[in-house]
């Protein structure tokens, strides 16, 4: 490669004047501070205080569209005066968000009625009901962990680890929302990382709802469905999020894209989406104490399915399976695509 | 904020290392090699102003700036270059808008002028 452009040639800068006696100039002393940046500022403080006067009033919101309007707003307080590039890439990552999670939804009607193999052969819808339990009794020594938890715990009225139980199994539907719309404002290079990793485990997690649909504990156990395998679980995961006057908000939208798939126990999306967000930023929290507190949050998650009924220990489990998977995966596809630039910068270098 | 610190190889730094017949290619290919390996330890990111990287290579990344990711040049950062006050010499200005808004650090160059400002200027050699 050659170049005719008029490259300055090494000028010692101890021969420059100022050289030394502290005469640095900041780059904000020359180059005027961009003007939307207070302005985005005020923006997303405002609506933060919107949407936490909106979680205090209405409920908080957890059906797809109101999840949707509310991160298009953040994002419109994000990403107002930046270049129309970053707005176009904005709507490119907006329209693979939106995919996304609309494959997740057809899953419920692919799990309802079995899997077309290319036209080829069909596997017939196998509802897990007895395999799920008996591992779960396996896994500790012949008990019953939802039915030990429940038996023990629950009780008529709202006990403080009810409103902990209940609140940690709400953060399900903002955490890693809230993480998602953070990152795109802050750092598109993390947004992406943080994306392939999400996506992955949600594609994992789809083909596994479809090839193993799985009965929750709470409708085998419930008589409404006919399996019953032991004594009627309760189930009412809001609960304690309503004794501390929270709500869920749905909106009244006919359409609301929620056609959430009651089959869909195996693996636990909300362990995995529990695990997901502190094992990304893991790396970002130094002192061990801290990065041991935040990986409590999961097992925290996981003890709160399995005492609301919701799921079995073992769906948790396959949950951080695949989150613990889509990490490796992309850490080695990164360390690989990283040292494949590198090598082609020394070799053409050499 | 959450990504590797940023080092912005600057456009006098990129011609010295594309061009062999260059002044100082030598000093600029021992740099960009020891910033490459930085790079692969994931301990810095690379990156150029994407006006300056079109003038040597394409948008593909099967060159010797394969590790050097691309900072867009907008009409916003134009029309800040025209307020700034370099704004005599629109190639120096763009670079130091670009690293004000990437909230740039480091500075590979050779161009002395770098040296005026609160940045970290490598080749470190240069200032021996």
């Amino acid at each position: 490669m050659s170049t005719t452009a008029e490259a300055p040639t090494f000028v010692d800068p101890s021969t420059r004047p100022g050289f030394g006696k502290g005469l640095s100039l900041t780059l904000r002393s020359v180059v005027p501070e961009d003007d939307f940046r207070l302005v985005r500022l005020a923006l997303m403080f405002e609506f933060l205080f919107v949407y936490l006067w909106w979680l205090r009033v209405q409920g908080l919101p957890i059906d797809r569209i109101s999840v949707a309007i509310s991160v298009a707003l953040f994002l419109l307080c994000a990403f107002v005066g930046k270049t129309w590039r970053t707005w176009g890439i904005l709507l490119l990552d907006c329209a693979f968000y939106c995919v996304m999670w609309l494959a997740y939804e057809r899953t419920r009607g692919a799990a309802d009625d079995g899997v077309s193999v290319f036209g080829l052969f069909q596997i017939p819808k196998q509802l897990q009901v007895e395999s799920v339990r008996n591992i779960d009794r396996a896994l500790f020594f012949g008990h019953d962990p939802n039915a030990v938890l429940q038996d023990t715990f629950w009780e008529r009225t709202v006990r403080w680890y009810d409103v902990g139980a209940s609140t940690t199994y709400m953060t399900h539907f903002v955490l890693p929302i809230v993480v998602m719309a953070v990152l795109w404002a802050i750092s598109h290079r993390q947004w992406v990382r943080f994306m392939k990793r999400f996506s992955t485990l949600l594609a994992l997690a789809c083909l596994m709802f479809v090839i193993l649909p799985t009965v929750p504990p709470w409708m085998a156990t419930s008589p409404k469905y006919g399996y019953q395998l032991f004594g009627e679980l309760h189930r009412d995961a809001g609960r304690g999020f309503r004794h501390i006057g929270f709500y869920g908000f749905d909106s009244d939208y006919k359409v609301q894209l929620s056609n959430g798939n009651a089959y869909a126990a195996l693996p636990s999306l909300h362990s995995s989406f529990a695990l997901i967000v502190p094992a990304f930023f893991l790396p970002w929290i130094r002192p061990k104490w801290l990065k041991a507190l935040v990986l409590l949050f999961p097992v925290m998650m996981l003890t709160s399915l399995v005492y609301l009924g919701e799921h079995w220990v073992i769906d948790g489990l396959v949950g951080w399976a695949i989150t613990g998977g889509a990490f490796w995966f992309w850490n080695l596809m990164e360390r690989r695509t990283r040292a494949r630039r590198s090598n082609r910068a020394r070799q053409a270098l050499s | 904020m959450m990504d590797p610190p940023k080092v912005l190889l600057e456009r006098s730094f990129l011609h010295a290392v594309a061009d062999s017949a260059h002044v100082n290619h030598e000093a600029a290919a021992a740099e960009f090699l020891d910033l490459v390996t930085q790079y692969e330890a994931q301990e810095i990111l690379l990156v150029a102003v994407h006006t300056h990287l079109g003038e040597l290579v394409g948008l593909d990344r099967k060159h010797v700036f394969a590790p050097v990711d691309r900072l867009w040049v907008g009409r916003q950062h134009h029309r800040a270059v025209r307020r700034s006050r370099v704004a005599d010499d629109p190639e120096f200005a763009i670079t130091l808008v670009m690293a004000e808004r990437h909230r740039v650090r480091t500075v590979a160059t050779f161009d002395p002028r770098f040296h005026d400002y609160e940045l970290t200027v490598v080749p470190a050699a240069a200032i021996d």
